[in-house]
């Protein structure tokens, strides 16, 4: 109880406070243009967070987390165009209100869906994180490397589209993680004797460089947006629109339900979670056949679904230090580069910031909702800014970030490096998120397969020894096999 | 339709450069499997599994199994893929603003934050091609006051001096 008081006060301090909201009119300026993402204002903002203590840096990155799925909704509703990928959803039912001259209600339904679907997460995090974390109390170093294996297959599988690529850039993530020198051995590796490769390959340069640099190469090509119609009636949201949207609460508390769950699965979460929540609003509403032609309900549901995913993937990271998509694999290089290993641990060692975490949430929920409720009108503007100036002023703002990190040009060269094949995967559609989460997660399963073997006599059949080792493992052979099975048995069907 | 159809058809759907850059990068990764007995300093630990090899190996096995079908349909059905990537073409301002950025870190520490965020702004904006002389100069202007106000002033981040200030010094001196 003393930890949520203290907590609370943390939260409340006026640093802490003041990074929430930069954090989420950023996210939402990010999430509201098309193309860019709460990834891009992410990386940007992650040199910024040297100098700030850990509660606020992750505040601020948190506040463009969740504020990006906010912003994301406006371009979808006004103009069919998700400035996210799971906003797509909600421009399903979106677009068709603002072509009736509704767009203050679709906007309503969708910052309400947003606002809820965040609060409810927040409670099931603060219900779900201890308890998971009293089961991971048991976790020993076999536990924890199945575990992470588990997040990496997710991923993997996710993209099974893509199952090549996304295995050569987990791969790629992986080795790009090996490169310096090896912590426990102190054995150089793949430095090519170059003595700037010795200290490894920096989080922080690779993330600027994939995201920064190789988004806003793609930008200049591909333009933002060119529209002059913005149909809105009005600067703010008519708050009697967004009153009557409490109607819809069984439907915000479902999809804030799904969309956590699904946060808590390692891939492209808040797609799934909008689709998913989107469905099951449709199937349980007396008027489905309103879905797709512009109810209110459906935005609500989508933006409900997308905006706990945060929270969600929130659960993994803090309890098992596993994250659950490149953006809180961000998250996670911050609790390092802080010297803070998220785990069991962490709920018993660090009760403040925890509990600092789960009020700044709040707060950045309450701060996104209601400055995009009362500037909405600037924010939806934001679509008419010129690309060439965000992509020149994004990858000099990357670089500048990044060299006075370590004071090293090599690192400014890794991002330009990193900048041109980010842009090579974009371009290509290739899932640039496996290779995040290659880099991230890399050292973590070293270490633990290193501490598993080492506790098997250098055998893996130690995995198949404890019983929450055997269970993941056999989750993970469900995983691999259900789409392999299934891609069989349509040859067969196609062969008969 | 039978599996390799299947396959065939997958290749026609998907343009070669995507394969060839599985393969590029399967390669690459073959290259260093092969190689990291020699790149590795294998001096730590004995048994294996507690050395510096294991992971990187695993690593590099990954990267090299999910290219194999790539090299695969690029080996036995090229000639029926599709050869640009995206039909839209070089992409020229693109190239130009990356090669301008790649004397940017240079530029950082040679002549300081803001005399080389100014330049590089506004080259990089005429560049792109955006707008008139005066409004790149703007712009610029605008993006450095920015950069300054939020590293130097609010986050008291710390650069090096210039490292003209060095030469003129020595110059001087």
């Amino acid at each position: 109880m003393s930890g949520l008081v203290d907590g609370l006060q943390a939260a409340f301090s006026i640093a802490n406070i003041l990074a929430l909201s930069i954090g989420s009119v950023v996210g939402i300026a990010f999430g509201v243009l098309p193309g860019l993402g709460p990834m891009v204002g992410m990386a940007l903002l992650l040199p910024f967070t040297f100098s700030l203590s850990p509660e606020v840096a992750l505040s601020l990155l948190l506040g463009v987390f969740c504020g990006g799925y906010y912003g994301g909704g406006v371009p979808a509703v006004l103009l069919r165009t998700p400035g996210v990928p799971s906003s797509m959803v909600t421009s399903f039912d979106g677009f068709p209100l603002t072509q009736r001259g509704e767009a203050q209600t679709a906007l309503s339904s969708a910052l309400v869906g947003s606002l809820g679907g965040g609060l409810i997460s927040i409670f099931i995090l603060i219900l779900l994180a201890p308890l998971l974390s009293r089961v991971a109390a048991s976790f020993g170093s076999p536990e924890y490397f199945a575990a992470a294996v588990f997040g990496v297959l997710l991923v993997v599988v996710s993209f099974r589209q893509q199952l090549g690529p996304s295995l050569i850039l987990i791969g790629f993530g992986f080795w790009l993680s090996t490169v310096g020198i090896d912590g426990p051995t102190l054995s150089a590796r793949y430095t090519f004797g170059i003595w700037s490769i010795q200290n490894g390959l920096d989080i922080v340069p690779l993330v600027l460089g994939l995201f920064g640099i190789g988004q806003s190469l793609l930008l200049l090509e591909q333009g933002i947006l060119k529209t002059d119609h913005l149909n809105l009636s009005r600067g703010s949201l008519d708050f009697s629109k967004i009153l009557g949207m409490v109607r819809y609460w069984r439907t915000l508390i479902r999809s804030g339900v799904i969309g956590t769950f699904v946060g808590l699965l390692p891939g492209p979460g808040s797609v799934l979670a909008s689709f998913i929540s989107y469905d099951m609003a449709k199937r349980r509403s007396p008027q489905p056949e309103m879905f797709g032609r512009g109810t209110p309900e459906g935005c609500l549901a989508s933006e409900a679904g997308n905006n706990a995913v945060p929270a969600g993937s929130m659960i993994p990271l803090l309890t098992l230090g596993i994250p659950g998509e490149a953006l809180s694999a961000l998250l996670l290089s911050v609790f390092i580069l802080n010297g803070i290993y998220p785990g069991p641990l962490l709920l018993v060692k660090e009760p403040v910031l925890i509990s600092t975490l789960y009020w700044s949430m709040l707060l950045i929920n309450l701060v996104a909702f209601f400055v995009l409720a009362l500037w909405l009108r600037p924010f939806a503007m934001i679509v008419r800014a010129p690309a060439k100036v965000l992509a020149v002023a994004i990858v000099i703002v990357s670089l500048v970030g990044i060299y006075p990190v370590n004071l090293r040009l090599f690192d400014c060269g890794v991002a330009l490096a990193a900048g041109l094949f980010g842009y090579l995967l974009l371009r290509m559609k290739w899932p640039i998120v496996s290779l995040v989460m290659g880099i991230v997660m890399g050292p973590i399963i070293e270490n633990r397969l290193r501490e598993t073997m080492s506790l098997g006599d250098g055998s893996l059949a130690i995995l198949f020894e404890r019983p929450i080792t055997v269970v993941i493992l056999i989750l993970s052979l469900v995983i691999v096999a259900l789409p392999l099975w299934r891609q069989v048995r349509g040859w067969r069907q196609a062969d008969v | 339709m039978s599996r390799s159809d299947d396959a065939a058809s997958s290749a026609e759907e998907r343009p070669r450069a995507h394969d060839v850059l599985a393969a590029v990068l399967g390669l690459a990764a073959v290259a260093l499997l092969a190689g990291s007995p020699w790149l590795v300093d294998r001096s730590g630990p004995e048994p294996f599994y507690k050395g510096p090899l294991i992971f990187p190996l695993i690593a590099l096995a990954i990267m090299a199994a999910g290219s194999v079908p790539a090299a695969v349909r690029l080996l036995l059905f090229s000639a029926r893929t599709a050869q640009p990537l995206d039909g839209r073409g070089f992409p020229w301002t693109a190239a130009r603003l990356f090669a301008l950025m790649c004397c940017f870190p240079f530029a950082l520490a040679f002549i300081g934050l803001e005399a080389s965020t100014f330049l590089f702004a506004a080259a990089g904006l005429h560049l792109t091609g955006h707008g008139r002389p005066l409004l790149v100069l703007g712009i610029a202007a605008c993006m450095t006051a920015i950069l300054h106000v939020a590293f130097k002033l609010i986050l008291d981040v710390w650069f090096p001096a210039p490292g003209i200030l060095d030469l003129i010094a020595g110059a001087g001196g």
